[in-house]
């Protein structure tokens, strides 16, 4: 083998063209080359046409993630902070400043200077309530509402027809279960003796009913069991069935 | 009273003639399974023929192309798959497969470069395994009978006389064969199940006995597989553990070839090496594979048999804390005998 020779060709063979003559000649004379020319267009073309794979939704995110770890979370918290603050309107912070005087939760009121800090930004602090009341809300939005409004529904009272309905039929009840119940007791007996006779005479003349089965499977010193497909064989074994098979045994060729 | 002695005698006699003629006597020497039909004295010497026909495949140097057809039951389900290959040999026993084309069932045309191409990396075992042949002319002769039909057939414009053979023991399998009268090589084959059902087709379409063989790229190994020393301590430091052979009277079944072969581990460790013994009973091939400590032994000996594939069955295991995989186109009875024979 001349190893300038043959890898020429196989670099040619890579480009896709095996056109110069004096490589084509090589080729003629060369077992390996030979086989190489006719091997590698052919596996070439089998994998340009394999079918087209979409990539994963989460492929694009995981990259954005993996390219910008840590400063994407610390971007988001700038961007954040960059925010404006709206002030709110002036009746709900009278009103929640109102309530939240004689609240034994509220902490202490912000410092005066972190007060006027913020007004000098033209910013009003939210009154303490309003934060707590906000994250009770975002803990289960669902209850917050709920809470808020049920409150208010009008309750309605049951009818008394209802009532006396459901203390007559209390009272029937009690009276058909008591010879019900003593009926109950009578039949759990008698299936109790039944059973007890029927589970006693199987186990007297199972000896003489059963009898040895003609064996119908040979005697082997291990047990043999059944898979339901050859996909449960090992790869060394699917390997020489799809050789045998010329690759029926597996699901491609249907 | 007086009948009770001639009865028991006759009782006797009948019993003691019924036996030593069942299927299960002892083999021997004279080819007592080849029947020539309608011939007083037999116009082939069987033997010789037999023997031709045994070496034909690899010392016959020709080139030409074959039509190749599978009927299958694959997982219930029935398979059709035919294709055309070009095969060479140069009689000195390099060789060529190469599939030419799919005709059924319809693929794309990537599809077909995939089957192209797997096949190419097939050739080894398509050349060995796959078609039959007479692999052992000493166990054909005691597992099979062959029978002349007496028909003169032509075959890629060969001719060829017309054989059937059958399987006298075991399994049920017959294949009905066309043998070149000059080369012996085997042009034609028929596979059928003893109920008469097609299982394939294997038939050249075209054969030159003179060829030309410059454009033939020759087989080249794909897989790492290297012969296996018969000499026990040899074996023993290829593998890393001593080999099992089915041992026992069995004159069923001869090795043909032993290897060693590398597979992936399936539970993703380092790969395994395998012991793979070919063994055949003069026709088929049964693959014995033998896979050393198996790391996650049951309580229980316990062989796993596959749904068969087409006429291949297999079955697979832990014996005695140990891997074994039987593999061949016969009875699952036979793959399971064959593994408890290794115990």
């Amino acid at each position: 083998m001349n190893p300038s020779l043959c890898d020429l060709v196989r670099s040619a063979l890579l480009e896709g063209d095996l056109v110069d003559t004096a490589l084509r000649e090589h080729v003629a004379g060369c077992a390996e080359c030979r086989h190489a020319a006719r091997a590698w267009p052919l596996a070439a073309r089998a994998l340009t046409e394999l079918p087209r794979e979409p990539a994963p939704r989460e492929l694009d995110s995981a990259v954005v993630a993996a390219l910008h770890a840590g400063a994407r979370t610390e971007r988001a918290i700038q961007a954040l902070q960059r925010l404006a603050r709206l002030s709110p309107p002036p009746q709900l912070s009278s009103a929640l400043d109102a309530n939240s005087e004689g609240n034994e939760h509220d902490a202490e009121a912000p410092p005066s200077a972190e007060v006027e800090r913020l007004r000098a930004a033209g910013r009003a602090p939210a009154p303490r309530v309003l934060d707590r009341l906000v994250h009770e809300e975002l803990l289960d939005p669902a209850k917050a509402h709920v809470r808020r409004h049920v409150g208010g529904l009008h309750r309605l009272t049951a009818p008394e027809a209802l009532r006396e309905r459901v203390a007559d039929n209390f009272t029937r009840e009690r009276r058909e279960r008591a010879p019900r119940a003593a009926l109950r007791k009578h039949a759990a007996r008698r299936l109790r003796l039944v059973l007890g006779a029927a589970v006693a005479f199987a186990l007297l003349a199972l000896p003489f009913l059963s009898r040895p089965e003609e064996p119908d499977v040979k005697s082997r010193p291990f047990r043999v069991e059944r898979a339901s497909s050859v996909g449960a064989l090992s790869p060394i074994t699917r390997d020489l069935l799809n050789a045998a098979s010329s690759g029926m045994s597996t699901r491609e060729r249907s | 009273m007086k009948f009770a002695l001639p009865i028991a005698l006759t009782l006797g006699l009948a019993f003691t003639a019924g036996c030593g003629s069942g299927a299960q006597a002892q083999p021997d020497a004279s080819p007592r399974a080849l029947i020539v039909t309608g011939e007083a004295t037999p116009s082939v010497n069987w033997l010789q023929l037999l023997r031709r026909m045994n070496r034909a495949p690899l010392t016959v140097p020709h080139l030409g192309s074959r039509r190749v057809e599978q009927y299958w039951t694959v997982d219930g389900q029935p398979k059709q798959l035919a294709y055309r290959e070009e095969v060479a040999s140069d009689g000195t026993g390099r060789f060529s497969v190469q599939a030419l084309g799919v005709t059924n069932p319809p693929m794309s045309m990537g599809e077909e470069s995939v089957f192209v191409a797997l096949q190419s990396a097939r050739a080894g075992f398509v050349q060995r395994y796959r078609d039959f042949a007479v692999r052992d002319v000493d166990a054909f002769v005691r597992n099979y009978s062959i029978v002349d039909t007496g028909a003169l057939v032509t075959v890629a414009g060969r001719s060829c006389n017309e054989f059937l053979v059958q399987r006298t023991t075991g399994h049920s399998v017959r294949y009905w064969i066309a043998v070149d009268r000059e080369t012996a090589l085997v042009l034609r084959t028929r596979h059928e199940t003893a109920a008469g059902v097609l299982l394939g087709v294997v038939e050249f379409e075209t054969l030159n006995l003179a060829p030309n063989f410059a454009t033939v790229a020759w087989h080249q190994p794909v897989t790492h597989e290297v012969p296996l020393s018969s000499d026990p301590s040899q074996a023993l430091a290829q593998l890393g553990f001593e080999p099992r052979l089915p041992h026992g009277d069995s004159a069923e079944f001869v090795l043909q070839s032993a290897t060693v072969v590398t597979a992936p581990d399936p539970s993703g460790g380092a790969p395994r090496v395998w012991a793979k013994h070919a063994l055949t009973d003069g026709a088929e091939i049964v693959f014995l594979l033998h896979g050393g400590a198996d790391p996650a032994p049951g309580p229980d000996d316990v062989v796993v048999v596959a749904p068969p594939v087409g006429p291949w069955n297999t079955a697979e295991g832990s014996l005695h804390g140990e891997l074994f995989t039987a593999m061949g186109r016969v009875s699952v009875d036979t793959l399971l005998d064959l593994l408890a024979s290794t115990l």
